[in-house]
């Protein structure tokens, strides 16, 4: 089976068609150069995403929304699940940036992080 | 004995006669608006010129032709007293033809036959001296009394000043039905008692005078309203205006033309076109491709050097209230109504005039008016913290030190002035920047609507995604962010 | 307050954080002027991955990159003044410097002196009445940014049915939070045949959530009652008129417009002009030399204020110039110089900076009027050029030179040519 993926790793944004035999990379053509092999493989494979959002934060100075994000890339595919999750939860200030706001997120082991400090008001 | 007067419509015929009756004793006076605060329909979408007097044919129009002068000026007066932003600029006829100098020349004996002071008839050179980007200019009639205010702000002043003098504002009250013999008016929060009922209803002004079963005016015409629209640009005020007075082109038997001139802020506006709509589009307030084009060509014409169209800042559109004949109906009928409508253009001009005549009208029915001894003519606008000079900021500032927080920089407009300007009853976003000028700059309130927002959230009460732009029900936020993913559980 | 200082620093963003370390660095007195109530300017509320990618060499979001500045400033106990503005710049000649007048409700109304100015203000958005779009005056009509500021600061919904005006960055980025918090994302309309921003962008913020984007299109009307009902939206020719029979309306509750930003001095109701600083009408930013001095003598200009960047990496260099040759020109005066001119050929929007002297190596800024593959910049006078696969409008070209180089000409003119 073939499928369509468009490089990012340079602005001309080659579009790879990538052939596909049981899973397994089979061919890779459409690429102008090779820098783009390892990301393209990646998409096919195992595409992941950094996630990222805001989730409401109570008694913060100058924000009512705390910008949050998973500390690595997790699997596109968890993405819209993610999103819901990341509805429910809501964080009092003060914050540091970097502190944990939920371990092992959605069991990827990867954590979702403050993407910055708040202080209280 | 106290006669209750309710007045439909709080616009600027509305509010002008309700000051005006506020000067008498034995009144209580009431205005009903439907919307959630004044000026919302006609009067704040349309030029906000004063004009002099010299357009309207005595002959064809007279009700115009008697109010507009003498309107204009009782406004030289008036804006003074009332605090209302004003520039007596004067106006300019512009001749580029020589066929078109005859019509300066029957525009100016109308002129004098309407009373209106110190005009002239100016030869191409003087003409190019005043008015030297208008290429082709061969004559102008000069016109020095015109002037152009900002005509929400004034029904505002007029609003304040009333309030001021015993009158009650009565806002999201729209009337829905008139009892002249229970002497009632009926509407969505309830009954008001009315001795006296004065319809200024501006583009409703018929549904209103047919509630009272008044479907033909005295003289027989019949009281249907259609609306006029007309569109306008303003620019950004860092283009200057190419021109210094209000600058008319010849007019045709068909319109006025379509003018360009720096509005009482220095902004340069043009407009407006004129497009009759059917009589049940009176909520049509959208600018067309087509009428946005003419507009701007046809200024384009008379002034090259008219700023580009990338740097307009506000597209408008007024509904004018056009009745079949165009002349304004102001008169009384049986049982205490007085209609005050079909008001178009000088409706804003002839507004002090107007109420004057309302007052002469319900003498005529009987009233007897005697002045009250306590009438405070005046008004003070809210401060502009940017036009001030520095020991007025610092006062300013001791007295509340919100007015050292600018938070619309475009304009210059302190966290202060928009406090006041909840308090004096701005509701909407609209509201606010209609007293305050934040939002009306070159970045269209992109960076200061937030921040009103949350001021006025703090200010009224209620929470941000309950505060509307314009109307009640506008739902300028939607909800809390995660409001919509919430939904999936 | 200290009120007598070396360098004044209007706008607390990227650019002017950057200025301020690097003036305070080189052993200036600094004074921050923020608008807003806390620093960082438009970072806080750009809280997607992308930035610091060259400058730290990670991807940070917008406010993990702006709070390792505003850090630092705090460590370095930077004077700030938040809520606060700037109502007057005069040049004081007698004193060789600028009499500012602040505003802000912890001091007042004061005066303060600085020898310096940098002006690190920003943009403003292009909004609806720029375009002269026509329809209905109705609620729900919002620029990127400033739907921006309500989902990601305030923490409120601008709207659920959504469609979106012009595919630079700022409109793909806002399309996908959108989307991310449970909107639906009719299209993005784009004027131009190809996409506004990064590719990057086109991937991750619109195929990923499934977002069409519809090129050489258009809105021709916003229509509705009270809030946004619907558009209008029509494909364009080469043009950029609609072509007649392909309007089509498409349902939604909010409009969301990208389409544009104009480099903003901020100074309420004062012009660049007033106080001395001359436009470059291709930038809307002000004309600089290497210093990054403006026409204004002791007056720089950086970031988005200068001339609008996609990176912020680039902002924070340019801020960081500014702060340095700030500081050099205070402590070591003008050099006298002739200023050579750079000139952008066809196809070459802009150049930044507009002078340069030789004395110093330079890295130029330009941005191109259309995609082109496979082309060589080049100076003709100086006989160098740089071969780029891809330029894109989109995207900033950045190009180094030497002061060897720039010496021995008179002029600098760049120009674009395809390689054979």
């Amino acid at each position: 089976m073939k499928r369509k993926v468009t490089c990012i790793v340079c602005p001309r944004g080659c579009r790879a068609i990538v052939e596909l035999i049981d899973g397994e990379i089979k061919e890779i053509s459409g690429l102008k150069c090779n820098k783009g092999d390892d990301y393209i493989k990646q998409e096919v494979t195992h595409p992941v995403r950094l996630l990222f959002t805001t989730i409401p934060i109570e008694g913060a100075k100058n924000i009512d929304v705390l910008p949050v994000r998973t500390s690595q890339p997790i699997p596109k595919d968890l993405l819209d699940k993610s999103l819901d999750e990341l509805a429910k939860i809501k964080v009092n200030a003060p914050v540091k940036i970097g502190d944990v706001i939920i371990k092992d997120f959605m069991g990827t082991g990867i954590d979702v992080i403050a993407s910055r400090s708040a202080n209280s008001e | 004995m106290t006669e209750k007067v309710v007045i439909i419509g709080g616009g600027i015929t509305g509010t002008a006669i309700a000051r005006e009756l506020s000067k008498y004793d034995n009144l209580k006076i009431a205005i009903l608006e439907k919307e959630p605060d004044v000026a919302c329909g006609t009067t704040k979408a349309n030029s906000g010129i004063i004009h002099a007097g010299y357009d309207d044919d005595p002959q064809k129009y007279p009700v115009r032709a008697g109010l507009c002068s003498k309107g204009n000026h009782l406004w030289h007066d008036l804006t003074g007293k009332l605090d209302i932003p004003v520039r007596w600029i004067g106006s300019f006829v512009a001749a580029i033809k020589d066929e078109q100098i005859e019509v300066l020349e029957d525009l100016y004996e109308r002129g004098i036959k309407n009373r209106v002071p110190s005009m002239k008839i100016l030869g191409k050179e003087e003409a190019g001296k005043m008015e030297p980007n208008i290429p082709g200019l061969k004559a102008a009639l000069w016109a020095p009394s015109e002037g152009v205010t900002s005509p929400y702000e004034a029904a505002i002043a007029l609003a304040e000043n009333a309030i001021d003098n015993g009158v009650t504002l009565h806002l999201n009250t729209e009337v829905q039905a008139i009892d002249l013999e229970k002497r009632k008016v009926t509407t969505n929060r309830g009954e008001f008692e009315a001795d006296w009922i004065i319809n200024a209803a501006g583009l409703y002004g018929d549904k209103i005078s047919h509630m009272a079963e008044i479907y033909k005016s005295n003289a027989g015409v019949d009281i249907r309203i259609h609306p006029r629209k007309g569109e306008y640009f303003v620019f950004e005020y860092e283009c200057g205006c190419p021109v210094n007075h209000i600058i008319f082109p010849t007019p045709t038997p068909a319109s006025k033309g379509i003018l360009i001139w720096p509005d009482a802020e220095g902004n340069t506006v043009i407009g407006p076109n004129a497009q009759d709509l059917p009589g049940d589009k009176k909520e049509d307030k959208s600018t067309t491709a087509e009428g946005l084009d003419e507009v701007y060509e046809k200024v384009r014409e008379l002034v090259p050097t008219l700023p580009p169209r990338s740097r307009c800042i506000k597209n408008f559109a007024g509904l004018r209230a056009e009745l079949p004949h165009t002349d304004f109906i102001i008169e009384g009928y049986n049982a205490g109504f007085i209609n005050a409508i079909g008001i178009r253009s000088p409706g804003l001009a002839s507004a002090p005039m107007t109420a004057k005549k309302v007052v002469d009208l319900m003498k005529e029915q009987g009233f007897s008016f005697s002045k009250k001894d306590k009438f405070n003519p005046y008004r003070r606008k809210i401060p502009r913290f940017n036009e001030l000079s520095q020991k007025e900021k610092e006062r300013l500032i001791k007295r509340d030190k919100r007015y050292a927080r600018i938070v619309c920089w475009c304009e210059g407009v302190t966290e202060g002035e928009i406090v006041e300007a909840i308090k004096r009853g701005a509701s909407t976003v609209e509201g606010v920047s209609f007293r305050t000028r934040a939002g009306m700059g070159r970045c269209q309130s992109g960076s200061c609507l937030p921040r009103i927002i949350s001021i006025m959230s703090r200010e009224l009460g209620i929470p941000k995604d309950k505060i509307p732009l314009k109307a009640g029900d506008d739902h300028l936020l939607i909800g809390n962010i995660k409001a919509l993913r919430r939904r999936n559980e | 307050m200290n009120r007598d200082i070396d360098v004044a620093v209007i706008g607390g963003g990227a650019a002017g954080l950057a200025a301020a370390i690097k003036a305070y660095e080189n052993g200036m007195k600094v004074t921050i002027f923020e608008w807003a109530d806390e620093l960082g300017g438009i970072l806080p509320q750009c809280v997607h991955p992308g930035f610091g990618l060259e400058y730290f060499k990670k991807d940070l979001t917008g406010p993990e990159y702006i709070e390792r500045f505003i850090d630092k400033v705090e460590n370095y106990g930077i004077q700030t003044m938040t809520n606060s503005m700037i109502v007057q710049i005069k040049e004081n000649n007698s004193d060789n410097g600028k009499k500012l007048v602040v505003c802000g409700p912890d001091t007042g109304l004061i005066e303060a002196k600085s020898k310096a100015v940098i002006l690190t203000t920003g943009c403003r958005e292009r909004a609806r009445h720029n375009l002269n779009l026509p329809g209905d005056r109705v609620a729900g009509v919002f620029t990127a940014g400033t739907a921006q500021r309500f989902m990601d600061i305030e923490g409120f919904m601008p709207g659920k049915e959504v469609v979106v005006l012009g595919s630079g960055d700022v409109g793909m980025i806002m399309a996908r939070r959108f989307a991310q918090e449970g909107a639906e994302v009719k299209g993005v309309y784009e004027l131009m045949p190809f996409p506004g921003g990064l590719t990057r962008n086109v991937v991750q913020c619109l195929e990923d959530y499934d977002i069409p984007l519809h090129l050489s299109h258009t809105v021709t009307r916003i229509n509705g009652r009270k809030r946004v009902e619907s558009v209008t939206v029509a494909r364009v020719d080469k043009n950029f008129d609609p072509i007649p029979g392909t309007k089509k309306e498409v349902k939604c509750d909010t409009l969301i417009l990208s389409v544009g930003l104009i480099p903003d001095c901020r100074l309420p109701k004062i012009l660049p002009t007033d106080i001395g600083i001359k436009l470059d009408e291709n930038t809307n930013g002000p004309i600089v030399n290497e210093l990054l001095e403006t026409s204004q003598s002791l007056t720089f200009a950086a970031g988005n204020f200068l001339m609008v960047n996609d990176m912020v990496d680039d902002v924070t260099l340019q801020g960081e110039m500014a702060g340095k040759f700030a500081a050099d020109i205070i402590k070591n005066g003008h050099t006298s110089v002739r200023w050579k001119p750079t000139i952008p050929g066809d196809e070459i929007r802009f150049v930044v900076p507009h002078k340069v002297s030789g004395l110093r190596d330079v890295t130029f800024y330009m941005r191109v009027e259309k995609p082109m593959e496979n082309v060589h910049i080049e100076i003709p006078e100086i006989g160098r050029k740089i071969f780029r696969m891809v330029v894109r409008p989109p995207e900033m070209v950045k190009m180094d030179l030497n002061a060897e180089d720039i010496k021995k000409v008179d002029k600098l003119t760049f120009k674009i040519r395809q390689r054979s």
